[in-house]
């Protein structure tokens, strides 16, 4: 009968029914395909509020990603650590030829920081950024990076309810246990819709017993640049009392 | 295309019939890992291919005689009950199947991540049904994961599931189900205990002073006779359970526990050299090299340039690949996994291995289920790699 049913499925799928089709999304792990951009995406997002507004579409040929020397470090590539909570800083460099220099620096007075300057077009012959874990030299956002980057400006433009109200709204903490993941959502076309980060927050009262365990609540943001909480939720609860294992059968 | 494809699939459908059979394929960019993280094809439990089209079976190949077996599900269902439906519709898990969380991102990081093969936590999986549905239902430690593949702490972000099977008699299988049961019905009395360095047989517990004991331990409070509860760390949660396969809890008897190692007291020490007859908790990678017959001098450039290697230090990085939790122990272990290259370095030497073994409490990880089948111990046999991308 199922298979009858998925016949129908098949012929309505052929003939096309109206109604039927529907925006198809899909789920993009950043970690996986642009490391570095998930690293700049995690460095940039608590502080989304104070992006400077000309960051735009246009002035975002070309930029680059680096793990940025941090003053008193003798290496290329910067690591502070404090305790348990991880600090560095990230620079983003757009191509902006012949519009001056402009720099700024997010959360300056911390020890994490993140600074973006407009540079020259030297910087189109940085390379691209690959799926490579160990890359660390300055290398070029993917295009996902930078609907992200554009997103968080948006948050700024906006004027919108900044991430840490947010967070303290709803009574929540950051996190700083879990693995830290950024999973991006796009439609058919690539296009960016919202973007989810794993491991930024949990709640005051949810026990992370093992290692490897992330909260439920995820930080989404739109790419409106709005931010929002999502508490992931099991599809369905097991009574075992209710259940056969197949040798009770 | 598509329209051939769709009658294709129609035709098969109005048969009942499903196409099975595992197809090479490119390896899945979630899967491109380092060789040494992939099973040795020597160690790949036979299996008749999937029995629902909802789940297909691709094989890969890694430097080597090494590679994955994929299970594709729709990434649609990652995380949901309907991931569990799927995968008891394909018939390709058994009761008794140890699910090793694997984690890809793991690969060139850390040393001690490295040796762990990417595995960060163990299971058990049943197949159960409620009314008419059927599903693959896990039991594990922390208790609260034990669901059918969707409990979201966990199973949310877990983007690859390795499958291992022990050699189990149906018998096995059933005695495990009523273990099974009895746990699901007292699960207040099981804790997660964070500690995997202690196991707990070293921490002090009344009755409770080998390994063996703690498997007494578990039928016992299981079984309502100890008013205590069963703390334990998710691997040695797993090694209890099985080791209770040929225990009856309707009749139990102390004698019928055997652990799923055959090993002298049932846990793995550290290091046996050149996996002769055995293996220890650092030889996932050696065994899977020495499995996938990769020449001797390949193998220990590997072990020394690769494996017992920090390859990414930066700790922005890292954190999007591990918990600060695992970054933590890998750092802790950094000089026990400088030795650990130093001893393949120098050819593996005997002494060199016993030395090390002195440090080395025994104990069982999640990745000693990996291990063993790896080195075609215990028949334990790779199953195949679940992964959500379709």
């Amino acid at each position: 009968m199922a298979q009858r049913l998925l016949f129908v499925v098949c012929i309505s799928a052929v003939v096309g029914v109206p109604g039927l089709s529907q925006a198809q999304t899909r789920e993009i792990l950043l970690n996986q395909v642009d490391p570095q951009g998930a690293m700049l995406a995690l460095a940039i997002v608590p502080r989304a509020n104070e992006l400077p507004s000309w960051i735009r579409p246009d002035n975002l040929n070309n930029v680059s990603v680096e793990a940025k020397q941090p003053s008193g470090a003798t290496s290329n590539v910067s690591r502070q650590s404090v305790g348990s909570s991880i600090k560095s800083q990230f620079a983003i460099k757009p191509d902006a030829p012949g519009s001056g220099q402009r720099n700024l620096k997010l959360g300056a007075a911390s020890r994490s920081s993140v600074e973006i300057s407009r540079t020259d077009d030297a910087l189109a012959a940085v390379p691209a950024c690959e799926a490579s874990p160990t890359q660390q030299a300055p290398c070029r956002i993917t295009d996902l990076g930078k609907a992200i980057i554009l997103a968080a400006t948006s948050h700024a433009r906006g004027k919108l309810t900044s991430l840490t109200s947010l967070i303290a709204a709803r009574g929540l903490v950051l996190d700083d246990r879990s693995t830290k993941r950024v999973v991006v959502t796009v439609d058919e076309n690539n296009a960016l819709q919202h973007v989810d980060f794993v491991g930024l927050v949990r709640s005051r009262t949810e026990k992370l017993d093992a290692p490897d365990a992330s909260s439920a609540f995820v930080v989404r943001l739109g790419r409106a640049g709005n931010f929002s909480i999502i508490e992931r939720r099991r599809d369905a609860a097991i009574d075992p009392s209710k259940i056969k294992f197949v040798g009770e059968e | 295309m598509r329209l051939l494809l769709l009658i294709q699939f129609a035709f098969f459908s109005i048969l009942g019939f499903t196409p099975a059979v595992a197809q090479p394929a490119p390896v899945p960019s979630l899967l491109n890992v380092s060789s040494f993280m992939m099973p040795p094809r020597s160690s790949w439990a036979t299996i008749d291919g999937s029995a629902d089209a909802s789940v297909t079976v691709t094989e890969h190949s890694g430097e080597g005689d090494v590679g994955f077996r994929v299970f594709h599900l729709r990434a649609a269902v990652k995380s949901t009950k309907q991931a569990a439906q799927d995968l008891a519709r394909s018939k390709l898990l058994q009761p008794g199947d140890i699910l090793l969380s694997f984690r890809p991102s793991w690969d060139k990081t850390l040393a001690y991540a490295h040796m762990q093969l990417g595995v960060s936590h163990s299971a058990v999986a049943f197949v159960v049904s409620e009314a008419n549905d059927r599903f693959i239902m896990t039991l594990e430690s922390p208790i609260s994961y034990s669901s059918p593949l969707n409990y979201p702490e966990h199973y949310s972000d877990l983007d690859a599931i390795h499958v291992i099977r022990p050699t189990l008699t149906d018998s096995q299988k059933r005695n495990l189900e009523q273990w099974g049961r009895l746990i699901l019905t007292k699960r207040g009395r099981f804790e997660f205990f964070g500690d995997y360095g202690v196991p707990m047989y070293k921490r002090g517990i009344a009755g409770v002073a080998t390994p063996r004991d703690e498997i007494r331990y578990l039928a016992e409070i299981a079984l309502g006779r100890k008013n205590a509860s069963f703390k334990s760390y998710c691997s040695e949660f797993v090694w209890n359970l099985l080791g209770l396969r040929d225990c009856n809890p309707t009749a139990f008897d102390a004698s019928c526990i055997k652990p799923i190692f055959s090993t002298s007291d049932g846990m793995l020490t550290g290091i046996i050299p050149k996996v002769s007859g055995d293996a220890g908790l650092v030889q996932g990678p050696e065994a899977a090299l020495i499995g996938g017959k990769v020449a001797a001098d390949r193998s220990k450039a590997i072990l020394t340039g690769s494996v017992f290697v920090d390859v990414l230090t930066n700790e922005s990085q890292l954190a999007g690949r591990m918990s600060s939790g695992h970054i933590k122990v890998a750092k802790d272990n950094r000089a026990s996994m400088r030795a650990v290259s130093g001893y393949y370095a120098m050819g593996e030497p005997p002494p060199m291995a016993a030395q090390i073994n002195q440090g080395v409490t025994a104990n069982v990880s999640p990745t000693s289920f990996i291990i063993r089948s790896n080195a075609g111990l215990d028949g334990l046999r790779y199953v195949g790699t679940i992964i959500f991308d379709r």
